[in-house]
């Protein structure tokens, strides 16, 4: 079985590394990108099969990345969207821009994978 | 970036995926996976033997524990207690400084080292408040008894913001169950008081009413006005007559707090107090508190009474109730007056000179007064004594005038002393009014009249009321003193015709006949003795001489069928009369077909329902009916 190709994007490195982990262990390819450029320079080259994304990131916000992804590439990735605070207006934004699921700080690494699984299956 | 952040930096990356192979090592991996494992154990253990690297590692976990929760998070507390680096954190409470002492708690109670319980909790009366609001912090965090220990041995002010931290780290806490937080209403320390009532709203105990009631008599009225907040939100109103006593012992955040409990939960038994207080409180927030409060439990109960222009009170026209379409001519009489009063006398007239219909003009109050004496005064009133004096409009105008009780009353003693003079006003009921039971009970004594006069004009027994009328009652013409026979236009041409044309030229008087075929008809009755053409005359007669009760049914079929019973030759006819008056009684109790409804109305008025039952089902036949077949025998 092919393995699916990820792109987490998270600037904090030992919460990235962590979940790079946790994702590679169960079979994913993934990509770690720490800021929102590096992000965009991955897409330009090649579509991920989905995209984990923290919300607050240097550069490229998650909710930017979601718009460019949506409007600018044309694109149906599933994006799931990271944040630190749940605030109510970034989670409307987000999903009125087209990210698919949501999950706020503390992440607990194996609801996120369960979440990943979930989306690749709604996707096929 | 300075040069040793740049390193801690570097080993953070180094240390990332290490610590990540630590939390998600599990024994029935593969067995590359699980050598790699031991070789990074052994490795890390001499790592941590540098103090820099320990403190580290220590740095990353702690800030790794914020990001992820879960079983990730237990693995993390638990790594952080196998590498031993909570004794780095132990030996930071024995130092000197407060800022270490208050990080080494923090360390020990983000990390769950539960068994730090006992140690941290002697830092809850420390002098230092940073240190003991860490403490507290921490001793409610390690343990569900935390929060009671706290409560009971804390010696020390308890901040807004300190209790709200607290609560919030309660809140944190899976499958918290709390305890009676009114147990610590009766601590010495205040705050403490303060922080169990606030924990009560929190966690909703309503069962500590006794309790916060006497709180309100608390001789601290932070506690006071506290607790009353606690019973607005409780809606304990056993505490009302409490408040009431305390009210004018208590500040004016206290009086104001308790006019707000009275606003939500005052009954009008408690307008008395707030009226009092309103009176005789000096502070203007306070009195203006209790007229608002008053005003909550009744609207309107105060109104606004300063800085208000002198004004005439304006008497208010009262629209009409009546649901008919007719004019309320009262309500413009009144409205007449009015602007005659408000209004100079030139002006009013130029309005109402325009109103050609009523001629406003020539209103004013005398004429309205007398109009009211001489033909509407209520207490003249309309019954059946002087109904008959009236005049059918003046009973009309009253009758509308009237309620339904009185209404019904009217027509109860009218049943028992109607007149015929009456019948005008009862159709004026049975036609316009609109309560059906009033409008079934006209017409019952509409219908009992009619029968009287009929029963009069046909030589039956008359009824006392019905003798007595002198308007409906009609006077009998001896039409013979004035023509002959021979003045008829049918006398010649009768005496030429056969039998057959004779009963045709007597059934064509009948139809098209004056006053003088009366008279000779009557002639014929006289002198003729074939049957058939008696009959013939009988009823053309019938037809040409008036009768009273045209309106309702032809009772002078009753007279041409009891001559013609006599009548040996047309036996049928006998039976058909017998039936025919029997049908006729049936139908003077009856109601029409658009009435019957009414019957169901009506049960208590009809103790004998089964007899009513089959009324409703046996419809009223014309006597017309009778009638054709009748003549259809004859002919």
């Amino acid at each position: 079985m092919d393995s699916k190709s990820l792109i987490l994007a998270e600037d904090d490195v030992m919460l990235a590394s962590l979940l790079k982990y946790r994702l590679e262990k169960e079979g994913f390819s993934v990509t770690l990108c720490q800021d929102g450029k590096k992000v965009k320079e991955e897409l330009e080259a090649q579509l991920p099969d989905l995209i984990v994304s923290d919300i607050m990131m240097p550069y490229f916000s998650g909710i930017e990345l979601t718009d460019y992804l949506r409007n600018q590439l044309n694109s149906q990735i599933p994006i799931i969207l990271i944040s630190a605070a749940s605030n109510d207006e970034n989670v409307v934004s987000a999903f009125e821009l087209g990210a698919n699921d949501f999950i706020s700080k503390p992440v607990s690494p194996s609801e996120l994978l369960v979440r990943v699984k979930r989306e690749l299956i709604r996707k096929r | 970036m300075s040069a040793t952040t740049k390193k801690i930096e570097a080993k953070r990356a180094e240390l990332a995926p290490v610590i990540s192979n630590f939390l998600f090592h599990t024994p029935e991996g593969p067995k590359e996976e699980q050598k790699e494992y031991v070789e990074l154990k052994i490795t890390i253990r001499d790592y941590l033997k540098d103090k820099q690297f320990r403190r580290v590692v220590s740095e990353v976990l702690f800030d790794l524990q914020k990001d992820v929760s879960g079983s990730t998070r237990e693995r993390l507390f638990k790594l952080y207690q196998e590498l031993g680096l909570h004794e780095d954190a132990y030996k930071k409470l024995n130092s000197w400084q407060w800022h270490k002492i208050a990080k080494g708690i923090l360390q020990l109670s983000k990390m769950n080292v539960k068994d730090a319980y006992h140690i941290i909790k002697r830092f809850v009366n420390d002098r230092r408040s940073v240190v003991r609001k860490q403490a507290e912090l921490a001793t409610v965090s390690l343990r569900t008894e935390g929060i009671e220990y706290v409560l009971d041995s804390t010696r020390f002010a308890i901040s807004e913001w300190q209790q709200l931290k607290l609560i919030e780290v309660l809140g944190n806490k899976e499958g918290y169950r709390p305890p009676e937080f009114k147990d610590w209403l009766i601590s010495s320390n205040k705050d403490v008081v303060l922080f169990a009532l606030r924990l009560i709203k929190h966690y909703n105990q309503i069962g500590a009413e006794a309790a916060i009631t006497t709180l309100v008599k608390h001789k601290n009225d932070t506690i006071k006005a506290a607790a009353v907040n606690c019973i607005i939100d409780f809606n304990f109103h056993s505490a009302l007559p409490t408040m009431k006593r305390v009210f004018w012992k208590s500040n004016n955040d206290v009086k104001i707090a308790i006019l707000n409990a009275f606003a939500e939960m005052g009954t009008p038994s408690d307008l008395f107090f707030l009226e009092d207080v309103s009176k005789n409180e000096k502070n203007f927030l306070v009195a203006s508190k209790a007229q608002s409060a008053m005003n909550r439990i009744q609207p309107d109960a105060v109104l606004p009474s300063k800085d208000l222009i002198d004004v005439e009170e304006v008497p208010v026209v009262e629209s009409s109730t009546k649901e008919d379409t007719e004019l309320d001519f009262l309500s413009l009489l009144d409205i007449a007056v009015i602007y005659e009063e408000v209004l100079p006398a030139e002006q009013a007239s130029i309005e109402f000179s325009e109103v050609e219909v009523y001629d406003v003009v020539t209103v004013t109050e005398e004429t309205v007064e007398s109009y009211y004496e001489n033909h509407l005064n209520p207490e003249k009133g309309l019954d059946a004594a002087n109904a008959h004096t009236m005049s059918t409009q003046e009973k009309m105008d009253i009758y509308i005038h009237m309620t339904q009780e009185e209404r019904i009353n009217l027509l109860l003693e009218l049943k028992e002393s109607s007149k015929p003079q009456d019948i005008k006003f009862l159709e004026f009921i049975a036609e316009k009014e609109d309560h059906s039971e009033i409008r079934y009970k006209a017409f019952r004594i509409l219908q009992g009249l009619e029968k009287n006069e009929n029963q009069h004009v046909n030589g039956g027994v008359d009824t006392p009321a019905v003798t007595e009328t002198n308007e409906t009652d009609y006077t009998v013409v001896d039409y013979d003193t004035i023509y002959k026979p021979e003045d008829s236009v049918f006398y010649p041409l009768f005496n030429y015709g056969d039998r057959t044309g004779k009963v045709v030229l007597v059934k064509e008087a009948g139809k098209i006949g004056t006053d003088k075929e009366v008279v000779f008809l009557n002639h014929l009755l006289e002198t003729e003795t074939d049957k058939v053409l008696l009959t013939a005359v009988k009823e053309a007669l019938d037809r040409l001489q008036p009768k009273p009760s045209d309106t309702g049914k032809d009772e002078s079929e009753t007279v041409n069928l009891d001559s013609i019973r006599n009548l040996e030759v047309i036996v049928d006819v006998e039976t058909l009369d017998e039936h025919n008056s029997e049908e006729k009684e049936e139908a003077d109790q009856r109601l029409p077909l658009e009435l019957l409804f009414l019957n169901e109305s009506l049960e208590d008025e009809n103790p004998n329902q089964e007899e009513e039952i089959e009324q409703l089902f046996s419809f009223e036949i014309a006597p017309e009916y009778f009638k054709d077949d009748y003549n259809k025998l004859v002919s």
